[in-house]
């Protein structure tokens, strides 16, 4: 059954279009598949955003909840990875705050790479003032560097989650609509572009339904190679007191309200500290391999 | 020649537009802030006449567009208002606080080229080979690591476990006052001045978070520096180089090196640029007096002056460290001349 799928896919004359495009993606997993640490990369991250999802199906002791008489007890068999400062639960916190944290990032990419990506599109295929105008303002988002310019917007709206997310966003979207603006302008005078006019076609029908299909890849290589650099602004944001406010827990928060506590309970800072690594390290090396096999000319250089 | 002039006219004409497009997003966000600087000056529970009057000398009551009017002029005037946390003007606190930032990123720049260009270009050279897999990994790994994260190691085994690095800080609280220089960066100032003790205990509170920022962009010049010989090696040029018995240290410094020579200008103007957004958390963990802690502390006493003062100064170099790598790569490359 499974040969017979294969031969389909890998068809070197395929009969229809969708066979084509699925031939194609067959081939980038094979490539993604033949690299082991891209595999360990995307197994982690797997792995990582099932145990954060089913949280509340895990069993796990309430995450809030503190016992003053417990605080940074080692790690035990009531608490599998010990206590932090109030008595709470490591472990219960570690996957709550991982829920706050890759929630976010997830929540924000969501958010920027579409918008990004339609932005940019329409910018780039309509051209003119509103093309001039975008770019301008998307120079002056780029003119700051990232943290800072959220760290300014965080003020602005008011520290939390919803400060967070917003400022993150903010900061982030015009990265996407440069990229995809450059994509489009590459194919704005393409023959298959003018055929489509031809056929009577608008432009929100060639933009929607053949310029976006192929700045996708470029867009999904960036947006994984930015999952990590997004993460990372959270848990900075959240460390410098400024992103997810406590109780809730929140990695880059615990390591900074666990930061004293270095010098003997050293796992307190330890964990959230490792698992951010972790997850970032994951998303960097599968936006490196994404990259490799969407374009090749990369492939090995970096 | 008119074509390069005319581009680096246009790319010129840009820079006005971006710089107000800075100034207005600066000057726009502190207008959407949650807290009334009204209530933060007058109190909670002021009646209504000092409320009034308070918002008039603010000139609050005026239209948005002319409350910018007056923002702009000020700013030309070289005033940011006054930072209600040091009640020093901020234009004042930031020339105060950036030699040290100034010092700290340089120091972390040079470390990161010496470094990271040359295990770049032999990681390039021997691709494939062990060193080239331990400069990825290395490399990645440390792109990987939040700042905050690796401080907060180094201190706790340097300064605490080892005993061999200094605390946080700028100088020891001993020598703390002694020396105040021309140039605000204390490493210089001591030497100028020749109090080498001084000296020394400055350069060894620098040498921890400075290797640490110089960590941050190692990554980024080992990668792209082996990235691009990649690519210049694999020119047909360096064939024929070969093929006329050149010597391999000769190809490699001379032919493939001297070509990668305005992209990597590029590169090391970006990356000074970024370390000025690694030193925001760097300083936190280290405590030292530059910019960054300055716009974190601010921040947390929610002092919207000095927040926006730092923040629009931090986005003036960052625009004008950019726009010098176009330049520069535009003068350097011989093709556009």
């Amino acid at each position: 059954m499974s040969r017979h799928y294969q031969a389909w896919l890998l068809a070197a004359h395929p009969r229809s279009r969708r066979q084509a495009a699925w031939g194609r993606r067959y081939r980038i997993w094979l490539q993604f598949q033949s690299d082991r640490a891209a595999m360990v990369a995307l197994a982690a991250i797997a792995v990582l955003i099932a145990v954060c999802a089913g949280a509340p199906l895990l069993g796990l002791q309430d995450p809030a909840v503190q016992v003053l008489t417990m605080r940074v007890a080692p790690p035990s068999g009531d608490h599998w990875l010990g206590t932090d400062e109030l008595g709470r639960d490591m472990l219960a916190r570690l996957v709550y705050g991982g829920r706050a944290t890759l929630g976010l990032t997830t929540t924000i990419l969501l958010l920027v790479a579409p918008t990004g990506l339609l932005i940019g599109a329409f910018a780039g295929f309509t051209g003119g003032v509103i093309d001039q105008v975008l770019m301008r303002v998307t120079d002056v988002f780029l003119a700051f560097p990232r943290l800072v310019l959220a760290l300014a917007f965080v003020a602005a709206l008011k520290p939390g989650i919803g400060g967070a997310i917003g400022a993150t966003a903010l900061t982030s979207w015009p990265l996407y609509a440069r990229l995809a603006r450059a994509e489009t302008l590459k194919i704005r005078h393409s023959d298959f572009i003018a055929a489509i006019r031809l056929t009577g076609a608008g432009s929100v029908r060639i933009v929607l339904h053949h310029i976006v299909p192929l700045c996708l890849p470029s867009i999904i290589v960036r947006a994984a190679l930015d999952g990590g650099g997004v993460m990372l602004t959270i848990a900075t944001l959240g460390f410098l007191g400024m992103g997810v406010q406590p109780p809730v827990p929140e990695w880059g928060a615990m390591i900074a309200t666990s930061r004293d506590l270095i010098l003997q309970q050293w796992w307190v800072p330890v964990f959230p500290g490792s698992l951010v690594f972790l997850t970032v390290l994951s998303f960097t090396v599968i936006g490196d391999v994404l990259r490799d096999a969407l374009d090749p000319k990369w492939a090995g250089r970096c | 020649m008119s074509k390069r002039v005319a581009r680096l006219a246009g790319s010129a004409a840009s820079l006005p537009i971006t710089l107000f497009g800075l100034v207005l997003t600066t000057f726009l966000i502190g207008r959407v802030i949650p807290i009334d600087p009204v209530i933060a000056i007058a109190g909670d529970h002021a009646p209504e006449a000092v409320v009034a009057h308070v918002r008039q000398e603010l000139g609050l009551d005026r239209p948005l567009l002319v409350q910018f009017t007056i923002y702009c002029r000020h700013l030309l005037q070289g005033d940011l208002g006054s930072s209600v946390m040091t009640s020093h003007p901020v234009v004042q606190d930031l020339a105060h606080f950036f030699p040290a930032t100034l010092e700290l990123a340089t120091t972390a720049i040079l470390v990161a080229s010496l470094v990271g260009i040359p295990v770049g270009v032999f990681a390039a050279a021997r691709q494939g080979s062990r060193f080239d897999h331990a400069v990825r990994i290395v490399a990645t790994a440390s792109q990987s690591m939040p700042i905050f994260v690796l401080g907060l190691g180094s201190l706790l085994i340097f300064y605490v476990k080892l005993g061999v690095a200094p605390g946080p800080g700028q100088v020891d609280v001993a020598y703390d006052g002694l020396v105040d220089g021309p140039t605000g960066m204390l490493v210089l100032d001591a030497a100028l001045q020749g109090e080498w003790d001084v000296f020394r205990d400055a350069a060894a509170h620098l040498a921890q978070p400075a290797l640490l920022l110089a960590a941050f962009s190692f990554a980024v010049i080992a990668r792209m520096t082996r990235s691009f010989m990649l690519e210049a090696l694999a020119g047909e040029y360096i064939t024929t180089a070969r093929a006329k018995g050149l010597s391999r240290t000769r190809i490699l410094w001379r032919h493939a090196f001297g070509n990668i020579k305005v992209p990597l200008v590029t590169l090391l103007a970006l990356a000074y640029a970024n370390l000025l957004e690694g030193a925001v958390v760097t300083e936190s963990v280290f405590g030292w007096p530059g910019l960054g802690r300055y716009l974190t502390i601010s921040l947390l006493n929610a002092d919207m002056n000095a927040v926006l003062g730092a923040t629009l100064v931090v986005g003036v170099i960052y625009l004008g460290l950019n726009r010098f790598a176009d330049v520069a790569a535009r003068l350097l490359d011989p093709r556009t001349r």
